[in-house]
């Protein structure tokens, strides 16, 4: 029985109990909802940043998109409504289909920004269902260039959004707001938010990646079977490694790189860069899309590297590159000249063949002043042997397209300029016609060969047998002792075939 | 009351009370344990994100030293003595002194923000991991410039590629671990009094790879 006084004090002991450990769950939940949460934002954070890099490879993917419309490789400035003709032609406040056009200014630089529109990504899972990526692209203005070449570069600037989740609360360790700089009531320019967020910024240089890019390129392979083979380099726009421009043996540099696909061949196996058993002298870089280099690298004085892909599209078609074409025939002379802009267009008539033999040449007159820009477009075959041949004098650039096979032997093409840059031979544009092409002798072609879809074979022969450019082709060889001095100034003015990442970098200071 | 429902109250309330305190004593224990767990968790988080950010952005990386060479020049951080582990970088310097955006000037293919990059070190001192940033725009005694503590309870820390300590031109993915000493280990629990064993650090190890984005 209870006396009075003793009633109701279990029921007291078991409440104060149940309470007590109440209390310590609570807290115990508690301290784990914040730290959870706390966690839980880090992944937004992470997310954020994958978001950014999506906005950059997006805005990557729409500077790729023009290079090479209708199947064949492209001038992006001349496609309407490209990014890079609108940056290059709208002025700030202009008007754009790629998005809004805003204004760039640094110091007394202004310059048009194309802002694209809002880059939204699904997202299934925890968290939040979207995330957004805002880009904004500026074509690098041209006071910020020195030695850099004529083609653009652009910057890339992402910014990633991921909503967070729950409260807005910062993490437990005041180290993690140094890093992290969640948004929780404002964004970084004091706006109120209506709900917290990870915001990542990350800027890229998108640098152009042109026909000139390498001294050999060889879609399946290139063949280098003689160890007297030597690929080396210089840079026609320094004194410190030209003379007046031109290729100088005491001055040569190590940049003569070399890369393949090593796509399959027709035989179906993949293609392999073969340096001889006793090793080819390459002055440069070695690199393979997985296939491991034949022969000896003794000689190679850069790395080798087996993680190399870049898509070449076949050369322009001269069909549409211009409707209005001059006819000539093999008997004519002298052609003259045009602005870059309007460039004199010449066609073979005829069969379309192009053989010029014996003392038989053609002589591209230089402009009066400034420099003379030409066209050739060989319909088939273009065959120059003995002293037959082109002279192409100082400040002249010609173009060739060659549908046919071609045979450059003895002096067939004389750039008297000797800047590889300065004449350029584009192969056919229809990726199922195989082409060959033959460069030897003891001829000094200075040029850039551009023949995706094409073999090309170089056999040196004689003490001059040298030649100064670049070969970009589905299969290359070399034969005997030839040499081949690639000038890295060429890859800044050639055909633009891709944008690489040249500078990445995240603002980890405010992300806005 | 009899003596009898004397001892049989005294029995039932103590083992009630040790009921309660057992119960309490688990909760704090796991109390505790979540705590450290998850403080544990957010230190690995953090710096595996600030290894993350730093190399990510590199210009150049120097392992085991508080100097990095970058376009023939070398940049030094001044680490204090008693580091045990460094590990610097440079990265490009994107802002000016105002915090203005810099734009990229471009000399013979050769990206640059600025006059000189930014200089980034990391170092181990007693426990503590510490980051010191400096900006070479900045003087020496701005805030910005001063060494930061970013996780206190770190034991070690490794970049495992020995390619990093050559020139970085033939890999570009570095990895990099942190390991902690643990705040809480149930299976080691007598080693992880004793601090700094091997058995104590046992499931602290935490490590990332890491592409180079700069150094294709």
């Amino acid at each position: 029985m209870l006396r009075p006084g003793e009633s109701g004090s279990t029921l007291l002991a078991a409440v104060a109990t149940v309470a007590i450990l109440a209390l310590i769950a609570a807290t115990t939940f508690l301290s784990i909802t914040t730290r959870f949460r706390a966690n839980y934002h880090t992944a937004g954070w992470h997310d954020a940043l994958t978001s950014a890099e999506s906005g950059v490879q997006y805005a990557l993917a729409r500077l790729r998109s023009p290079l090479s419309t209708s199947g064949v490789l492209t001038d992006p400035l001349k496609v309407p409504g490209s990014l890079q003709s609108d940056l290059a032609s709208l002025s700030p406040g202009g008007t754009s289909t790629n998005g809004t056009v805003l204004s760039g200014t640094d110091g007394a630089t202004t310059f048009p920004r194309l802002q694209l529109p809002t880059l939204t990504i699904p997202h299934i899972g925890e968290g939040s269902s979207q995330f957004t990526a805002t880009v904004t692209i500026d074509a690098v203005p041209a006071s910020y260039f020195t030695t850099s070449g004529t083609n653009a570069w652009y910057r890339i600037r992402s910014v990633g959004k991921v909503p967070l989740s729950g409260r807005g609360e910062v993490g437990v360790q005041k180290y993690d707001g140094f890093l992290r700089k969640l948004q929780f009531k404002q964004d970084s320019a004091g706006a109120a938010l209506a709900r917290p967020q990870a915001v990542r910024t990350i800027e890229i240089i998108a640098k152009p990646v042109t026909i000139g890019s390498a001294a050999l390129f060889g879609v399946t392979g290139i063949d280098l079977n003689n160890h007297n083979v030597t690929i080396n380099s210089y840079d026609s726009r320094s004194a410190l490694t030209s003379t007046g421009g031109i290729y100088d043996p005491a001055k040569a540099t190590a940049n003569g790189d070399i890369v393949t696909d090593d796509a399959t061949t027709g035989s179906g196996t993949p293609g392999v860069i073969n340096l001889s058993p006793t090793g080819a002298h390459v002055y440069g870089d070695v690199a393979t899309n997985n296939t491991p280099v034949s022969g000896s690298a003794a000689n190679v004085s850069g790395t080798i590297t087996q993680d190399f892909y870049q898509y070449l599209p076949p050369p322009p078609d001269p069909a549409i590159v211009s409707t209005v074409w001059t006819s000539i025939s093999s008997s004519v002379s002298s052609l003259t000249t045009g602005t870059q802009t309007a460039p004199t267009r010449y066609k073979m008539n005829g069969f379309g063949d192009l053989t010029l033999s014996g003392n038989s040449g053609i002589n591209v007159i230089a402009p009066t002043s400034g420099e003379g820009y030409a066209e050739i477009w060989v319909p088939r075959d273009l065959t120059l042997t003995g002293n037959g041949g082109f002279n192409i004098p100082a400040h002249v650039h010609v173009t060739f397209y060659v549908d046919g096979a071609v045979k450059i032997a003895g002096n067939g093409v004389v750039n008297t300029s000797q800047m590889p840059s300065n004449v350029i031979l584009y192969g056919n544009h229809d990726p199922n016609v195989l082409q060959n092409m033959t460069v030897d002798g003891n001829g000094q072609f200075a040029g850039m060969i551009y023949a995706p879809s094409a073999t090309v074979s170089v056999k040196g022969g004689g003490s001059s047998g040298d030649m100064y450019g670049s070969i970009f082709a589905n299969n290359i060889n070399f034969v005997g002792a030839t040499s081949l001095h690639y000038d890295s100034a060429q890859g800044d003015v050639s055909s633009v075939v891709d944008y690489r990442i040249g500078s990445w970098y995240e603002d980890t200071t405010l992300a806005r | 009351m009899t003596i009898v429902e004397m001892v049989v109250a005294t029995g039932i309330f103590s083992v009630v009370m040790l009921a309660l305190i057992g119960s309490s004593i688990a909760l704090q224990t796991s109390f505790g344990a979540t705590e450290d767990y998850f403080l544990g968790e957010g230190d690995q988080l953090r710096v595996m994100d600030y290894f993350n950010t730093d190399l990510r952005r590199a210009l150049a990386v120097g392992l085991n030293s508080d100097t990095v060479s970058y376009k023939g020049t070398a940049y030094t951080n001044s680490v204090p003595t008693g580091a045990s582990k460094y590990l610097t970088v440079v990265i490009p310097n994107y802002r000016d002194p105002a915090g203005k955006t810099r734009f990229p000037s471009i000399n013979s293919d050769i990206i640059s923000y600025g006059a000189a990059p930014v200089k980034v070190s990391y170092y181990l001192l007693g426990a503590s991991l510490y980051r010191v940033e400096v900006d070479p725009d900045l003087p020496a005694t701005d805030p910005r410039n001063q060494a930061r503590s970013i996780a206190d309870n770190v034991s070690d820390f490794n970049v495992t590629d020995t390619i990093i300590v050559n020139p970085l031109i033939t890999e570009t993915v570095v990895s990099i671990s942190a390991t902690f000493a643990p705040r809480y280990n149930r299976t080691f629990w007598s080693q992880s009094l004793a601090s700094n064993t091997t058995n104590s650090r046992k499931g602290t190890t935490l490590g990332c790879k890491i592409q180079l984005r700069n150094l294709l």
